[in-house]
């Protein structure tokens, strides 16, 4: 049934694919653009992507204006004030960010910052709440399969003070190019590929479930959990399959796109605060609560967890699946996509093998009704039902 | 329907909005002294707190504020800590006439909220609540998504909210302001 009113939007343009990467400098170029500031971290410098970025802009002879590589796993306010800073005392004119959700979403805020002449992101928190401000051309390399940030409106940014993921929602995020190429995510190992390509599979499932759901989050969201479901664990098994490889990172950004227009829901709030509470890195965390979520959500959106067997498992068994039992036979399906990539890398399924005890729970949950994510949740869940959800995950 | 028949449908949906965030304001001052949920929300806010709900430009707000002594209703406060700005009239009567509840209003990008998320968070489940005491179980069954179980009864509510309407007892404090437009950057 169509919405009584959706919004949608998906401005980036994707550069996917064979040498994708050498393209970027001409995109830049072709924008007016000369001196980017570049956003990294450490990790990269080390497997060596980093220096074939840098190459190709010195081979096209583009200057890097600032470069600073110094992004921590969970993005903060300070960082982003920081790196703003060194944007305007190297006048660099546009962004160029290379890393994972952590290096994407330092970028967003430091576009937020500088497009409305800001120096503090605390005072620019909200959702569609800013203008569009000065233009900063932003380009993502993404270097994970995962957090679909590349094609996102959404940053998430840690507030240090409070232990608090802050979210950012604003149309204004979205960077105008997304480079995606396999050279990027080919020396991601097994167990980073399994638990990130979960994220991916975690954004489109709650894209096409929660609240704010449309006819096009629905088919990106679709697209996505099919490219996924066939590729994950192709690509966690053999990381040098580029077939699988691109396929995980453009399922990833279609389910960006598809939960940047449709938002996320009770996953996602849970796994925020885990994030912010416990230090549970993201992606583990929702590869542990995505089949528990589901779960909770069944009874208001079980049909719908219906029709994505289709693209979960295939036609001939949606088609041999009775209809009233294709939504759990597709929570099993994930249990069981879930159990494959344990065997294989030892990725964690419950909170338990993720250092979350029980005297976390009250803050997590705490912190996860006030997560934004919650709100568009199909279901509603208070701190009772949250810690429940925990306790079955644990 | 022409310009002046819309313009007259414009006025009384402000008149009629600018009612409702008045009952809106009293059923959650009331609630927040007997209603466990509703006060736990309110106590949990650091002193001070503002909240500001508007419908649009030049059209009616509501600006609520945790004062010493509880909730207070202020005609205007230079910088709210949250904003819940509705788009436009027509959206924000949607969700004033109980035709759709906040959830689903955040789902149609009906409002942008400037602040932060959390904080809105609270007040968005107090309006919830408040929401269940005001609107009669057919309409709450279409626009939230669970009914919360009611702490007193909604007659009892409403005869507060009569009794204190009659003593003043929710005047707006502070210059009166109220339609002042809350813009964004």
């Amino acid at each position: 049934m169509l919405p009584k009113y959706y919004e949608f939007q998906h401005g980036s343009k994707i550069l996917s694919g064979l040498f994708a990467l050498e393209n970027l400098p001409l995109e830049l170029k072709n924008m007016g653009l000369k001196a980017p500031l570049l956003l990294s971290d450490r990790g990269l410098q080390k497997s060596g992507a980093l220096e074939l970025v840098l190459s190709v802009f010195k081979e096209n002879s583009m200057e890097i204006g600032c470069m600073d590589i110094d992004i921590p796993a969970d993005s903060s306010l300070e960082c982003v004030n920081k790196i703003a800073n060194e944007y305007k005392l190297y006048e660099c004119d546009c962004i160029v960010a290379v890393g994972g959700g952590s290096v994407i979403d330092t970028a967003k805020g430091v576009r937020m910052v500088l497009s409305q002449d800001g120096s503090d992101i605390e005072a620019l928190a909200g959702c569609e709440a800013l203008s569009r401000g000065k233009a900063v051309p932003f380009a993502a390399v993404p270097t994970t399969s995962g957090t679909g940030s590349e094609a996102t409106i959404v940053a998430v940014i840690r507030n240090n003070v409070t232990n608090v993921k802050m979210e950012y929602i604003s149309y204004y995020l979205q960077p105008d190019i997304a480079v995606i190429d396999v050279r990027m995510t080919e020396t991601l190992p097994p167990k980073l590929t399994a638990s990130t390509g979960m994220d991916a599979l975690c954004h489109a499932i709650e894209a096409y479930t929660c609240l704010q759901k449309n006819p096009i989050s629905d088919a990106y969201a679709a697209a996505a959990i099919k490219m996924i479901s066939e590729n994950l664990v192709k690509a966690t098994k053999n990381g040098g399959d580029k077939q699988a490889r691109l396929a995980m990172a453009n399922g990833s950004m279609m389910a960006g796109a598809a939960f940047s227009n449709s938002m996320v829901g009770i996953v996602h709030a849970i796994g925020h605060a885990l994030g912010g509470v416990c230090h549970v890195p993201h992606a583990v965390a929702m590869a542990i609560l995505l089949p528990y979520g589901m779960e909770y959500n069944y009874t208001k959106c079980g049909d719908l967890y219906g029709e994505l067997l289709l693209y979960l498992a295939g036609a001939d068994e949606y088609a041999s699946t009775p209809a009233d039992e294709r939504g759990k036979k597709s929570i099993a399906c994930v249990k069981k996509l879930l159990k494959k990539l344990n065997s294989l890398t030892g990725l964690p399924l419950k909170l338990s093998d993720a250092d979350v005890t029980r005297e976390d729970f009250d803050a997590v949950a705490q912190a996860a009704i006030n997560d934004g994510a919650m709100i568009v949740n199909p279901r509603a869940a208070g701190i009772e039902e949250v810690k429940s959800i925990m306790e079955k995950a644990f | 329907m022409g310009t002046s028949g819309r313009k007259l449908m414009r006025g009384t949906k402000k008149v009629i909005s600018s009612a409702v965030l008045y009952f809106l304001y009293c059923g959650f001052y009331e609630l927040s002294k007997s209603d466990s949920r509703v006060k736990a929300e309110v106590d949990s806010w650091k002193q001070g707190m503002t909240y500001c709900l508007t419908c649009g430009e030049n059209c009616p707000s509501l600006t609520i504020r945790k004062g010493k002594n509880g909730l207070e209703r202020v005609s205007h406060v230079e910088n709210p800590d949250v904003v819940f700005a509705f788009k436009n009239l027509e959206k924000a009567f949607l969700v004033l006439t109980g035709r759709q509840g906040v959830a689903n209003a955040y789902a149609s990008h009906s409002f942008a909220l400037r602040g932060d998320i959390a904080n809105g968070m609270s007040f968005a489940r107090c309006v919830d609540l408040v929401e269940r005491y005001l609107f009669p179980p057919v309409i709450t069954n279409h626009i939230l998504k669970e009914n919360p179980k009611k702490q007193c009864s909604s007659i009892v509510l409403y005869m507060k909210i009569i009794g204190g309407t009659v003593v003043f007892k929710y005047k707006a404090v502070g210059e009166n302001c109220s339609k002042k437009a809350i813009k964004f950057n």
